[in-house]
């Protein structure tokens, strides 16, 4: 695909300030004409300020130039972004470079509808109106195989899920033929699947009009399928660059070989039969040692059946007119010092069953046993008991610590309230400890904290009760991928010392695979699979787990991307009241391997409901 | 920035320490509580000497003499009305966001009512039922003004009740009581102080209109909104008599204000350490 002749843009010597503090220090790099330029970094690398310097959008986020240039080698001759008028830049913008923003939920403006917007981007930079706008609208939806161009044009954006979203903002970029496309995280808010077909989408876009990518991302995964070069980002300076088969397989910097350790591999863990921890450098050396087995006694917690379902009203009497069936018959059992892993995509109804396990929601119908007591049937008073037992931890570090309360006042909290507090201060440093922070960060507001340390601050908290059971709502989702491994490293070695179990609940396959003792596959509310990691890994039966499995990014620059086949998006939970849908039931296709028994049926099913 | 908050806290204390000070020490200061006459001296302008420096009003009364009386009225009528309405709106939003369900239909489109209701209309009709009064007059403004900080709150509890670190409380088996007051309502509160401190100052204007209109308290005892009523006829040739009680409950609402703005970053940690 890259096309060695002349570069498309370069960026030479570039430094950005923000007030007094440097974002990007002396960054020089070029972008090859048809190719692709990967930008990888952490949060704070400096990656999304460089793109927005690109774009000459620097001013509008309160940043300016310091030093360097930008320059554009484009079909309208050579134009350098970081001297041109803003008149020049606004004829720039969306029709030479244009730009994917990561949320796709946001960078449409609601009130217009789909067929305004993109017509907006045909009349400014290419003069068309009216009926020959709406035709080549539509025809740029079926570029981006959005299905029913023609009648999406008039629809607004909440309409559409995030995945279509993400195409109608491909298809506005790509309107204009620009020579540059940027991509900031372009995938980042979306499912696996999802993300797999607007890589694909990208892809193409750029085989059939020979568009230059720069595509900004902390996922290895991603920018291992899409980049032809690599620029490593940290602090604001270049750490490494290269071709992406040499930046990827062989690392020079010190810190992209660390950062490609912090990288969960899927397929990294065949033939392992427990989990194993991240070998981050410079950690102690008891890697090795192999990560405990749970026991296989009585299970710790038992959910036979539970269904979840919540209530959407219509109307001016609040009448219930539909329900999102969340959780649908959901079975299964953890075991002392295990970790069940949760696996679907948004809407699969994950969330909800960890929820429904917290007593944050209340089920329809089931039950729920913790060792052998059914907790649902207890008075409210032993209930609150009991979740003393069961901890949860959120995904978001910066929503689940009240901003308002000390570290200290958030762990005393939950051991107060179970009559756990004896020495407050020796008890807070232990755990502070105990999560490798220092006792001395109690007087701390959560404000004063990175993401990670913060998600750690979460577990203490959740320790701090002594349960038998931490559920992990996508703890380590919003974390950067060093961090991550950290904090899975941290979970893994507490659940070695203190025998927890954990219900870990994600959508990531690579980290699943890495921490978890058996997996769960969930679908539309529903589990389809589950078995042991080795079973849902190696040979996955459902065709929705081999689905999710393909969907994956591979790290490997040497194997050409799969091409994923464009289905469309993950179907609604949400059905009219008095319309459940039938519920499977499962077939064991080995011991502890358990698959739906209308697999068969997936795809049609899917189909169906589809349409 | 910290420069200009503690001004900002030292500014607004001293003008009310000053001004509720001089108003707690009105009967020492004021024995006559300002309602002695000097016909011979109507009208005096202020400044001109040390018998009347604020100047006179129509009938002769000493103008600092009843701003510093009236204070008592205004200060009681405008800080107790507003914090009776704060907290009995503050209960009423916690408890209707936080539950939802039955209840909180109901107080809500009752509040709706409320609020579409012009509050002189409904301040003519109890009044001409229950007759005028000080207190009446701030049970009326209690009753007028709860709705607000009643919406005000549920608004703001109807997003903090999906905030992580509430849902993290729920999930360590917390008390609602405590979570309301010590997770929500600290979260809430900021919009709830300014809205407040904005009140005390419409309710000191509300209680002169209400005077004015003969609905209030007995005509004779000062008040600040009473003077700034009795001043408007001689507003061309008189000007101080509407002015000085107009000054005093401008500085009273500004120290309020000043104090509420440094209370709103007080109990925000980021807003602090900015």
């Amino acid at each position: 695909m890259s096309d060695t002749t002349a570069p498309i843009l370069t960026v030479e010597d570039l430094s950005i300030s923000f007030g007094d503090t440097e974002a990007v220090r002396g960054l020089s790099f070029e972008v090859p004409r048809g190719g692709t330029l990967a930008i990888v970094g952490e949060s704070g690398s400096g990656k999304s300020v460089t793109s927005m310097a690109a774009m000459g959008l620097l001013k509008f986020t309160g940043g300016r130039v310091t030093s360097g240039r930008i320059q554009l080698h484009g079909k309208g001759g050579e134009t350098e972004i970081t001297g041109a008028s803003e008149a020049d830049l606004r004829r720039i913008r969306g029709n030479r470079i244009s730009m994917i923003f990561q949320e796709p939920m946001t960078s449409l403006d609601p009130v217009f509808t789909i067929g305004s917007q993109i017509g907006e981007a045909l009349k400014l930079h290419r003069g068309l109106r009216g009926r020959a706008a709406r035709d080549e609208a539509a025809r740029l939806l079926e570029l981006v195989r959005l299905p029913n161009a023609r009648a999406q044009l008039d629809r607004y954006p909440h309409q559409l899920s995030g995945g279509m979203r993400q195409r109608v903002m491909i298809a506005m970029a790509v309107s204009c033929r620009p020579d540059l496309l940027i991509a900031d995280e372009p995938t980042t808010a979306l499912d696996v699947t999802i993300q797999a077909q607007i890589l694909q989408i990208i892809r193409d876009m750029q085989s059939e009009f020979g568009t230059s990518v720069v595509f900004i991302s902390h996922d290895m995964g991603v920018v291992s399928e899409m980049a032809d070069e690599i620029v490593v980002m940290r602090h604001g300076e270049m750490v490494e660059a290269g071709r992406a088969e040499d930046v990827i397989l062989r690392p020079k910097a010190d810190y992209t070989r660390a950062l490609m350790a912090a990288v969960p591999k899927i397929g990294a863990m065949q033939g392992q039969e427990n989990p194993r921890k991240f070998d981050l450098p410079g950690q102690a050396a008891d890697q090795t040692d192999a990560h405990p087995a749970p026991e296989r006694t009585e299970p710790l917690v038992r959910l036979d059946k539970v269904t979840t379902r919540y209530d959407l009203t219509s109307g001016f009497l609040g009448r219930v007119s539909h329900r999102v069936h969340a959780a649908e018959e959901v079975s299964f059992e953890i075991h002392p010092g295990e970790t069940l892993a949760l696996v679907g995509e948004s809407g699969s109804g994950k969330s909800t069953v960890g929820k429904t396990l917290q007593q944050l929601v209340t089920p329809v119908s089931g039950r729920i046993l913790y060792r052998g007591t059914d907790i649902l049937s207890l008075d409210p008073a032993e209930r609150q008991r009991f979740k003393r037992e069961i901890q949860y931890i959120f995904q978001d570090p910066y929503g689940s610590l009240n901003p308002r309360k000390t570290v200290k006042q958030s762990l005393i909290e939950p051991m107060a309230t179970h009559g756990l507090l004896k020495k407050a201060d020796a008890q807070v440093a232990d755990l502070l400890t105990s999560v490798g922070l220092k006792p001395e960060h109690a007087g701390r507001y959560p404000h004063e904290f990175s993401g990670g340390q913060r998600q750690r601050i979460a577990i203490a908290r959740a320790l701090s009760v002594d349960p038998g059971l931490i559920i992990a709502d996508e703890a380590v989702s919003a974390l950067d991928v060093s961090v991550q491994a950290q904090v899975i490293n941290l979970m893994m070695d507490i659940q070695a010392r203190r025998g927890l179990a954990y219900l870990f609940i994600s959508h990531d396959m690579a980290v699943v695979e890495r921490v978890s003792h058996r997996v769960a596959v969930m679908y539309l509310g529903e589990i389809v699979e589950m078995g042991t990691r080795r079973q849902v890994f190696e040979t996955p039966q459902h065709p929705y787990t081999k689905r999710l499995l393909r969907a994956v990014p591979v790290m490997d620059p040497t194997r050409p991307p799969e091409r994923v086949t464009l289905t469309g998006d993950i179907p609604s939970p949400v059905r009219p009241v008095g319309d459940p849908r039938r519920s499977h039931g499962f077939v064991e296709v080995a011991p502890g391997h358990l698959l739906a028994d209308n697999h068969q049926d997936f795809e049609k099913y899917r189909e169906g409901i589809a349409s | 920035m910290t420069g200009f908050k503690n001004f900002e806290f030292v500014a607004g204390l001293v003008l009310i320490v000053l001004i509720g000070g001089a108003v707690a020490l009105s009967g020492l200061l004021f024995p006559d509580g300002g309602r002695a006459m000097d016909l011979t001296a109507r009208l005096t302008a202020p400044f001109t000497g040390w018998n009347h420096p604020l100047g006179t009003d129509p009938l002769g009364r000493d103008i600092l003499a009843r701003v510093v009386v009236g204070g008592r009225v205004s200060f009681f009528v405008g800080i107790v009305s507003a914090l009776g309405a704060v907290v009995i709106g503050t209960v009423v939003g916690l408890l209707a966001g936080y539950y939802r369900g039955p209840w909180d239909m109901f107080l809500m489109r009752f509040a709706d009512i409320q609020l579409a209701l012009p509050f002189i209309l409904l301040a003519m009709t109890v009044i001409a039922i229950i007759g005028p009064g000080l207190d009446r007059i701030i049970v009326l403004m209690i009753v007028a003004q709860w709705v607000q900080y009643a919406r005000l709150i549920r608004g703001s509890v109807l997003s903090l009740r999906q905030a992580e670190f509430v849902q993290a409380a729920q999930s360590y088996g917390l008390p609602d009581r405590k979570i309301l007051f010590g997770h929500i309502l600290p979260n809430a509160m900021g919009p709830l102080v300014i809205l407040a401190t904005l009140n005390v100052a419409n309710n000191i204007l509300l209680e002169s209109s209400l005077t004015f209109l003969g609905l209030g308290i007995d005509p004779l005892v000062p008040s600040w909104g009473g003077m700034l009523a009795d001043g408007r006829n001689y507003i061309q040739t008189a000007p101080w008599v509407t002015i000085f009680p107009g000054l005093a409950i401008m500085l009273t609402v500004l120290g309020l204000n000043l104090l509420g703005d440094w209370l709103r970053d007080r109990l925000d940690p980021l807003g602090a350490t900015k």
